[in-house]
């Protein structure tokens, strides 16, 4: 297609320390990413989406156990950064991030037109005229009214609230943003406003986006590409149409039928529990609760298998396929 | 199937102060009746704030309502004293939407379980108890229940303690339910278990539940009847199937409009959804409450109120484009 890979990720993993052992949110994950993408990341609760998003911009807890692998980013590997060159180089300008639940934690005393305006301020050194001017200008773009500058969050709705998150994220221009669940708290109605908004700022801005839900519905709303994730790892990639329409793995396959729908059968379900990542499962980690469960899958891990290019799947079937 | 819990003309309308003089009414529950016979489930399906919760308290006489009666089991128990209430307090139920901040996270899943029965006086001896808590347990297929007696909450995942949840309503074998979003904050791959576990012990029990959601699509396959409520109003009621086949009212039309499906087309196309952002029940706009959003409004929308109307058999709505006969 000519377009360059904005985002490679390769081998990455994110291990925490807790009291039940090693915690292992991200393990082994590699994709990539091009300019002008959406790229949606689905999976249950639990299965490092956050972690995964996290580890993108080196934004890690104390309780760091393990971060290894490269995620090169326009030219950049962020993993060999120090927290002083991501924070100047990376975050906000090059990669910003609208993080789960963000809209709940804005300053309640100071007006939102100032937070949006803050990171230019802080990290750009713009003075606060410029500031403002150009916040004024990204809350337009996002839908919000001029008068809305000027208010506190409590005299805010969720939606528009939601809002004020996002065009902070976009105040810096980056390359890309991170979306993690940005609109699971709202209505569908103002759910289906916000994502009209992503749909629009990615046509107009060519605005590239990781977009993290747990509900493949959403995902499909704006992804050109999905990833689904099941205990730390990427189980299939692929554009939304390989992924929606044709899924290869079990867990993409029970994932898509246990959506309701309107029109159509009663929904299915993923049987059993989510694995405990300070312990997941041996060979294929979806193997306890996979309906296709062979015996090598209890005990050999799966490689991840090229169905075509850009479509893999981390599945034992279709290892006899493969060309 | 025979009538067990009726609302007639319920209000709900809360004061609250605006300022230091002056009070409004929220008028978050504004007339709506309903009836759920035994075994049945009414779904009832609005936006945040359209007063699904308050007008559930109403039915499980947790509020008392500013005007209309309560009836369950031919009994009014709208002024009923709580001291009068045991008998009721033990044959309805309630599952909330959060079995984060539901349970005390500082007792066991036995303890949890037991609990109901206790305030209840039910089983005299421990041993007796332990035998309704581990039926219990089964009946939400938490097995093997010795297993999870020990239990806390935060061992548990999201699906495990919402099953924890309805055991703990299940175990004074009510006849009444009231699930207030009860999936919620499950992950969404494993909703429809919860649901069909749901539907499974309704029969089984032949218990009378409310399913609040904001989710049309789950009320759709997980109900016999459907209500659709805006700001404090049912507007739409009939079969589930027939609300998605045949919506009447525009509220209705954008709900069903607004929900996703996987298809990797969406992305091509904008969604459609209701114009603006939810309105207040504290200052409703005159006529149909609706008017402000709807792309249909005509001139006497904003000035008469449309009553519910029975346009097709078991098919009612409320706005002023369905004129009746
Ligand atoms: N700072 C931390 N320390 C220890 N464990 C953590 C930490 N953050 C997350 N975890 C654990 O890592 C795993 C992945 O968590 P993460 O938040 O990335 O999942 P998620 O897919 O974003 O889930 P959700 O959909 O619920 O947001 C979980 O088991 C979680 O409990
Ligand atoms: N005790 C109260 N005092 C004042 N207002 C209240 C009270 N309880 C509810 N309300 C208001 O009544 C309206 C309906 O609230 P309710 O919680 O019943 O809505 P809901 O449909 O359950 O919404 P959600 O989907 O967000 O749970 C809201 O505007 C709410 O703020
Ligand atoms: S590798 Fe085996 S257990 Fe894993 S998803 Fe494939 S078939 Fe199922
Ligand atoms: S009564 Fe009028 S405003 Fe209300 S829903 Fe019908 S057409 Fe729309
Ligand atoms: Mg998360
Ligand atoms: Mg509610």
């Amino acid at each position: 297609m000519g377009q360059s890979n904005l985002l490679s990720i390769d081998g990455l993993r994110l291990y925490y320390r807790s009291a039940r052992g090693v915690v292992r949110a991200v393990d082994n994950v590699s994709l990539t990413m091009r300019v002008g993408e959406a790229l949606g990341i689905v999976g249950e609760s639990g299965c490092g989406k956050s972690s995964l998003a996290n580890a993108i911009i080196k934004f890690l807890p104390p309780n760091t156990e393990l971060y290894e692998g490269s995620v090169v980013i326009d030219g950049v590997d962020v993993v060999k950064l120090d927290e002083d060159e991501v924070r100047r180089r990376i975050r906000w300008r090059v990669v910003s991030m609208v993080f789960q639940g963000a809209m709940n934690i804005l300053n309640p005393v100071i007006r939102v037109g100032f937070q949006v305006a803050e990171p230019l301020i802080v990290h750009a050194g713009a003075s606060r005229e410029e500031a403002f001017r150009v916040a004024r200008e990204v809350m337009r773009r996002v839908g919000l009214s001029d008068d809305v500058f000027n208010r506190y969050p409590h005299e805010l709705s969720g939606g528009m609230k939601q809002r004020i998150v996002i065009a902070t994220a976009l105040i810096m221009s980056p390359k890309l943003v991170i979306l993690d669940e940005p609109t699971s708290a709202l209505d569908v109605s103002i759910q289906a406003q916000i994502m009209n908004m992503l749909k629009r700022l990615k046509r107009e801005l060519g605005l590239s986006m990781i977009f993290i839900t747990h509900d493949i519905a959403l995902a499909s709303d704006i992804s050109d590409r999905i990833a689904v994730m099941y205990a730390g790892e990427v189980v299939e990639v692929g554009s939304a149409e390989q992924v929606l329409l044709s899924p290869h793995h079990p867990y993409t396959q029970k994932l898509i039928a246990a959506t309701p729908r309107l029109r159509g059968p009663k929904p299915d379900f993923v049987p059993g529990q989510p694995p405990d990542l300070t312990s997941p499962p041996s060979g294929c980690r979806f193997h306890p609760r996979c309906p296709y469960v062979m015996e090598k899958c209890r005990h050999s891990e799966p490689p991840s298998i090229v169905v075509k290019d850009g479509w893999s799947v981390k599945c034992w079937l279709y290892a006899g396929e493969a060309g | 199937m025979t009538g067990l819990l009726k609302l007639q003309d319920v209000k709900m309308y809360f004061r609250v102060r605006k300022g230091f003089f002056r009070s409004v009414d929220v008028k978050a529950v504004d007339g709506v009746s309903i009836s759920l016979k035994r075994g049945e489930t009414l779904a009832l399906v609005g936006e945040s704030g359209s007063g699904k919760t308050t007008l559930a308290r109403v039915s499980l006489r947790l509020l008392k309502p500013t005007s209309g009666r309560i009836l369950f089991d031919g009994k009014d128990i709208t002024d009923t004293p709580e001291k009068e209430l045991r008998w009721f307090r033990r044959r309805a139920q309630a599952i909330f939407q959060d079995p984060y901040s539901s349970l005390d996270p500082f007792m066991t899943v036995r303890q949890l379980v037991e609990e109901p029965l206790i305030l209840h006086k039910i089983g005299s001896v421990s041993d007796e108890r332990l035998e309704l808590v581990v039926r219990a347990l089964e009946d939400v297929k938490l097995t093997p229940a010795e297993e999870f007696l020990g239990k806390y909450p935060h061992m548990l995942s999201g699906g495990q303690r919402q099953r924890v949840g309805i055991a703990r309503a299940l175990i004074l074998k009510p006849e009444y339910i009231a699930a207030d979003e009860p999936v919620s904050m499950v992950d969404a791959s494993s909703r429809a278990e919860i649901l069909y576990l749901m539907r499974e012990l309704q029969e089984k029990h032949d218990i009378a539940f409310l399913y609040i959601t904001h989710d049309i699509a789950t009320a759709r396959h997980f109900s016999d009847k459907l209500a659709v409520m805006h700001l404090g109003k049912i507007v739409e009621f009939s079969e589930p199937a027939e609300i998605v086949e045949n919506p009447l009212h525009p509220y209705t039309q954008a709900l069903i409009d607004a929900v996703p499906e996987p298809d990797p087309a969406n992305r091509f196309r904008e969604r459609k959804s209701v114009m603006g952002e939810p309105l207040s029940p504290a200052n409703p706009p005159s006529g149909c409450n609706f008017h402000p959003r709807c792309p249909y409004a005509m001139e006497k929308c904003s000035k008469q109120t449309p009553p519910l109307i029975e346009i097709k058999q078991g098919h009612y709505v409320a706005c002023h484009l369905y004129p009746g006969k």
